[in-house]
C-alpha cells in the first residue's frame, strides 16, 4: 500500500505541472479592477427641509419658530437678537426653550455662507436636541 | 543536466506561491473593505458632520462647488433638473419621495438656493444632505 503511493506522488508532478501564470494573470487584473473602483469613505445622510417660502415667511410660522440667522463669520443671530458666537448655541435660554417645547428652527444665512457652515451649525443644533430644521435661504 | 532542466518550472511557480497569497489577500481585502459606485461626471467634496444616518434615497444629484449638477450619471442644470427627475422616477403623482443631495463644502449657499426652490417645484419631499462623518471634536 505505501509503496504505490509513494510512486503516485512521484509521478504527478511531472506529468501535468499546470502553470499558475495564467491564474496569477488574472488574480492581478482583478486586484487592479477592484483598487481602482472601489471607494472606502463611507457617507452620511442629514436630512433638511426645504418648505416653500411663501408659508415659511408669514408671521404666524415665525412666531411659532426659533430662527436663526447665520453670518458668514461663523456668528448667529437666535430670533433677531445681537450676533454671538456658535459656541453659545447650546447655552442660550431661547434655545434650550425652544426645545423643551419641541419648536421647529427655520435657519437663514447671510452672504457668502459655504454649505460646511451650515451643516457645522446643524451639527450643533442637533447636538441641543433640536431636530426639526428648516433652510429659509440667504436673506 | 536533464533532470535539472525538468525541475525547474515546477520549482519557479513554487517560488511564486508567497505571492499569490499576499495577492490574493489584498484581492479579498479590496473586495471585501470597499464599495464600487458608478463613476460622476462632477467632483464633489461632501461637508463633514457628526451625525450617523443611512442614506435612503434612491437618486443622488451632485453639485460641485462651481455650481454644475448632475442627477446621478447625467449633467444636468436648473433649467432641466426638473424634467430629469420627473422622467428618472415615473410617479404617478408627481411625487419624489426623498433625493439625496451631495454638494460640495465650499459650495455657496446663495447657489444652492435655486436648486433646493427647484427640487421643492419639482415635488421632491424630503432632501437628505450628503456628509462625510467626523468626530465633532475635530472642529
Amino acid at each position: 500500500m505505501g509503496t504505490v503511493v509513494r510512486l503516485d506522488t512521484a509521478k504527478s508532478p511531472r506529468r501535468s505541472t499546470i502553470s499558475l501564470t495564467p491564474l496569477i494573470d488574472v488574480v492581478f487584473i482583478l486586484l487592479l479592477f477592484f483598487m481602482l473602483t472601489s471607494r472606502f469613505q463611507h457617507y452620511q445622510a442629514m436630512p433638511l427641509n426645504v418648505p416653500a417660502s411663501d408659508t415659511i415667511n408669514t408671521n404666524q410660522s415665525e412666531r411659532n419658530a426659533l430662527s436663526i440667522n447665520l453670518q458668514s463669520n461663523g456668528t448667529i443671530a437666535i430670533n433677531g437678537a445681537a450676533p454671538v458666537d456658535q459656541k453659545e448655541l447650546a447655552t442660550s435660554v431661547l434655545v434650550v426653550e425652544a426645545m423643551q417645547d419641541e419648536l421647529p428652527v427655520i435657519v437663514s444665512t447671510g452672504a457668502d455662507v459655504t454649505l460646511s457652515a451650515l451643516t457645522q451649525l446643524m451639527d450643533r443644533l442637533s447636538a441641543a436636541g433640536l431636530t426639526s430644521v428648516s433652510l429659509r435661504g440667504v436673506r | 543536466m536533464r533532470l535539472k532542466r525538468q525541475h525547474t518550472p515546477a520549482h519557479s511557480d513554487n517560488n511564486l506561491i508567497p505571492m499569490i497569497n499576499v495577492v490574493f489577500l489584498l484581492l479579498i481585502f479590496f473586495m471585501v473593505a470597499g464599495t464600487i459606485e458608478p463613476p460622476v461626471p462632477v467632483d464633489t467634496v461632501p461637508p463633514d458632520s457628526a451625525q450617523r444616518r443611512e442614506l435612503s434615497a434612491a437618486q443622488t444629484l451632485h453639485i460641485a462647488a462651481n455650481g454644475s449638477m448632475a442627477l446621478d450619471s447625467d449633467f444636468v442644470t436648473l433649467s432641466t433638473l426638473r424634467d430629469s427627475l420627473l422622467s428618472a422616477e415615473a410617479t404617478a403623482d408627481d411625487t419624489i419621495a426623498s433625493l439625496a443631495v451631495r454638494a460640495d463644502g465650499n459650495l455657496a449657499l446663495e447657489t444652492l438656493q435655486p436648486v433646493l426652490d427647484s427640487l421643492r417645484d419639482a415635488g421632491v419631499m424630503r432632501i437628505e444632505l450628503v456628509t462625510t462623518w467626523a468626530p465633532a471634536d475635530n472642529r
